[in-house]
């Protein structure tokens, strides 16, 4: 058993006031996941942990929480506002790369919470599978695969294009899985999808050769 | 004829209509952004040129993504009274950066001149969609032809070509 010591909430980058440390253990305390391992004692002591591994859960918690109050507002403004173009990067993508490096898990859930809330809203899908397809596979995974997933079977054809343009830039043989089960109506689009299952076919097969 | 190329993003044009004030705002606003009233274009004699171009646009990119490039009619322009004037481009191809051009003093009703004739361009097919595959080899040839070095190209880009 360990003693809650506010201490704890000034492990990395972020410095929580008072107001703010109430407004995370409130919203721990509303996790029912994390129920058994919360005590509360009193006002002053609030929470005894029960083993270290809940350090890494609060961890995560805190930084999700910093995200969703800190940034949502900072990101969609971003993805609205700026100007975006293919081959250049913008201001969402350094948050993005700044926030994956301060914690993937935390980011790609935030990111993940904030597509399926904007799942109505194309722009906003757009922007944030143009960020996934800028990381890596393997550190945006899983939840980025499940959104590009997702995109490709939105009615919108640009957020399809966008999950096709995902799994392009991935081009792992599971992405190929994927894209050989999609379907997609424009002749452009479908062009571009035989070419991109093409290109990563090619490129696998070029691999095995090699090796 | 003189050609002009002009990078867009080919979806904002998905479902262009046969009448270009049907045609999305962001099709204007994401691929016709101007800057001082005028807007950026390559200037090519034939087709068999264009790979020049896309060579240079890529070349200078922070990140290697399929893109979209449109050929547009410069006698065409002309004759609707769009000028341009010769810009040098800043790439690492240093011999295509003659060719860069802008299209000068546009307003309201030129921006939608030129929106028209795109609209007109992607129906006969003038547009080309050059994947991140093409890219890497075209920036491969680039290299191994020694028009460019590695080291000309942004990290991330050059990390794509591994």
């Amino acid at each position: 058993m360990k003693k809650f010591d506010k201490s704890i909430f000034d492990t990395g980058e972020i410095d929580f006031s008072e107001e703010e440390i109430g407004f995370l253990i409130n919203q721990l305390s509303l996790d029912t996941s994390l129920k058994d391992e919360i005590i509360t004692i009193d006002p002053k002591t609030d929470l005894i942990f029960t083993s270290s591994d809940i350090n890494e859960n609060i961890i995560n918690k805190k930084r999700a929480i910093k995200l969703e109050k800190e940034f949502t507002h900072k990101l969609l403004h971003f993805l609205r506002e700026d100007e975006f173009e293919y081959g250049f990067k913008n201001r969402a993508d350094l948050l993005i790369k700044e926030q994956m490096h301060i914690n993937n898990l935390a980011t790609k859930e935030w990111l993940n919470k904030l597509y399926v809330s904007n799942f109505n809203n194309p722009d906003i899908l757009i922007g944030i599978l143009r960020l996934i397809s800028r990381q890596n596979v393997d550190e945006i995974s899983p939840e980025g695969k499940t959104m590009a997933i997702g995109a490709l079977s939105h009615k919108n054809p640009e957020v399809q294009e966008c999950g096709i343009r995902v799994f392009e830039s991935w081009g792992t043989l599971d992405s190929l899985k994927i894209l050989e089960n999609v379907e997609v109506h424009s002749h452009w689009l479908k062009d571009y999808l035989s070419k991109v299952i093409g290109n990563i076919q090619t490129e696998h097969a070029h691999f095995s050769k090699k090796n | 004829m003189p050609i002009l190329v002009r990078k867009i993003n080919r979806s904002k044009w998905n479902n262009a209509p046969d009448d270009v004030f049907g045609l999305a705002s962001d099709a204007i606003t994401g691929c016709l952004r101007s800057q001082k009233n005028s807007l950026s274009v390559w200037k090519i004699e034939t087709e068999d040129d264009l790979e020049e171009v896309v060579l240079a646009l890529v070349a200078n990119f922070e990140t290697l993504e399929t893109i979209d490039v449109v050929t547009l009619d410069g006698e065409y322009l002309i004759r609707v009274n769009i000028e341009r004037e010769e810009t040098e481009g800043n790439t690492p191809i240093s011999e295509v950066d003659a060719q860069h051009f802008d299209l000068v003093n546009l307003n309201y009703f030129k921006i939608g001149l030129v929106a028209e004739h795109i609209i007109e361009r992607i129906k006969l097919n003038k547009v080309k969609r050059y994947t991140k595959a093409e890219l890497k080899t075209l920036l491969k040839r680039a290299i191994e032809l020694q028009r460019i070095e590695i080291e000309d190209l942004n990290e991330s880009v050059a990390a794509a070509l591994k």
